[in-house]
């Protein structure tokens, strides 16, 4: 499943350390975004405690899917 | 002035009432507006709220005054006869006194700003929703201001926008930025159009924005975090002072990386701009609930208001969890924007419209006064035009311009 990581402020500066240490807990990384703090990728849903459990951390938390209305509908 | 030809019953030309004193605004310089007020104008008996100390000068100790000085306000209260009045104007062209103006009689509001309803409707030369947002009587254009609106990208094929500085991302695996279903489209043309077009209104709120269309819903619609967050994090490294998303999902709870997003987001100066929501419909009696990203506490959700100013059926309200509140309200029933060509234009509904309009009123205010993240959210909150609504259906209310 997807995850999308929440790297603490702290390890912001660090954060492709973090990265380092999510991928060899499992997570594919997919990106590592500097301006946000964040990472984000995909793993078995069973490795999530222990991306959890990585230094620097501050949530893991499955993807949400967003859909729009098709284009002829009159609310979008 | 903001306000609209039919807003409230001080605008249809009634004389206010006068007390025939004067309220005088020193210059901030001015250090001695006593002995101004003695020597430019004569007056002989002038009280200085400051011998009162921290007490309240009260009307029987002032009553017998000439003037009175509020000296920490820099204001004063004066009987002046019509040549001592001309005579503290005549300062104003020294400098030392700002302004001059009757006093007047304020009354306890009235229940109702009173005064027919208002109606807004489409012209030849303006849509409703930029006339509802005073952008006619506006200097402003978002010149200088980068936007970014993060949806279905953005058809570089359609003529209004030849000539415009656009930046282009996708970030839908397979797909190039190039808009497939419309709506992101319509959205960059209501925040960042023209305000001329060769035929119909225009409709575009900051027409000489820097536009970054980032692909983050595919031409189905759909997208997921990876990619929305992902295009902020670009928005952010191109230095966007605002973040148009008209995108959602119906939960009811906060999605915590958006928590974190949106405040660093505030923290490096982008203001983040968010959808309610579609999911009411009020007709039924449903009130719905704003959905993520929008909930999030530092993201600002954007409601959608029709044309007589009332809600749109389907406007979300205040989800009641922290962050979870509607914080401002925008034009968004029959908006007329953009579309993929060759249909051009299109009018649709929905919070998605009203959100555009909320980004390119930010992007004016950005540009008007240099304002970032959090005082940007801020002064847009306090420029609202407040609405005779709930405010867990439009928050502060409809969205403004700036005027000077």
């Amino acid at each position: 499943m997807n995850f999308t990581v929440t790297v603490d402020d702290l390890h912001r500066p660090a954060i492709q350390e973090v990265a380092e240490r999510l991928r060899s807990c499992g997570l594919d990384v997919d990106r590592v975004l500097d301006a946000v703090g964040m990472i984000t990728g995909s793993g078995p849903e069973d490795c999530r405690p222990e991306l959890e459990a990585v230094e620097g951390v501050s949530s893991v938390d499955g993807e949400v899917r967003y859909l729009l209305p098709p284009p002829e509908s009159d609310v979008q | 002035m903001i306000e609209s030809e039919s807003s409230g019953s001080q605008s249809r030309g009634q004389e206010p009432e006068t007390t025939g004193r004067f309220i005088v605004v020193f210059a901030d310089a001015e250090q001695d507006a006593p002995g101004l007020l003695r020597g430019a104008a004569g007056m002989s008996n002038v009280t200085d709220s400051r011998d009162f100390g921290a007490r309240a000068a009260t009307p029987e100790e002032t009553g017998g005054a000439d003037a009175t000085v509020f000296s920490r306000l820099g204001v004063a209260v004066v009987s002046a006869d019509p040549q001592q009045a001309r005579s503290l104007r005549a300062s104003s062209d020294e400098g030392t006194v700002i302004s001059v103006s009757p006093e007047l009689i304020h009354h306890v509001l009235s229940d109702s700003p009173g005064g027919a309803s208002t109606s807004f409707q489409d012209t030849p030369q303006l849509t409703w929703g930029l006339q509802a947002v005073a952008v006619d009587t506006s200097e402003f254009s978002g010149k200088g201001i980068r936007v970014a609106v993060l949806d279905t990208g953005f058809d570089s094929s359609h003529p209004d926008f030849s000539g415009r500085k656009i930046t282009v991302e996708s970030f839908v695996p397979g797909e190039t930025s190039q808009d497939g279903h419309g709506h992101g489209t319509h959205c960059i043309g209501t925040s960042c159009g023209p305000r001329s077009t060769s035929d119909g209104p225009a409709y575009g709120v900051a027409y000489e924005t820097e536009i970054f269309a980032g692909k983050v819903l595919g031409d189905s619609g759909s997208g997921s975090d990876g990619g929305i967050i992902a295009g902020i994090d670009w928005a952010m490294a191109h230095d966007c002072a605002v973040i148009s998303m008209s995108l959602g999902a119906d939960i009811a709870q906060v999605h915590p990386p958006y928590t974190a997003v949106g405040r660093r987001a505030l923290d490096q100066g982008a203001l983040i701009v968010a959808a309610a929501g579609n999911n009411a419909d009020r007709r039924q009696g449903d009130y719905g609930f704003v959905g993520a990203p929008a909930n999030s506490p530092f993201i600002m959700a954007v409601g959608a208001l029709d044309q007589q100013l009332d809600m749109a059926y389907f406007s979300a309200r205040t989800l009641p969890l922290r962050g979870g509140q509607v914080d401002v309200a925008g034009p968004g029933y029959q908006v007329y924007s953009s579309w993929l060509m060759p249909a051009r234009y299109r009018t649709i509904s929905g919070t998605s419209m009203a959100t555009p309009h909320a980004a390119g009123i930010a992007a004016l205010w950005a540009q008007a006064t240099g304002y970032r993240g959090r005082e940007l959210w801020s002064l847009m909150v306090q420029e609202s035009q407040r609405l005779l609504m709930p405010s867990v259906d439009v928050g502060s209310g409809l969205v403004m311009a700036p005027q000077e």
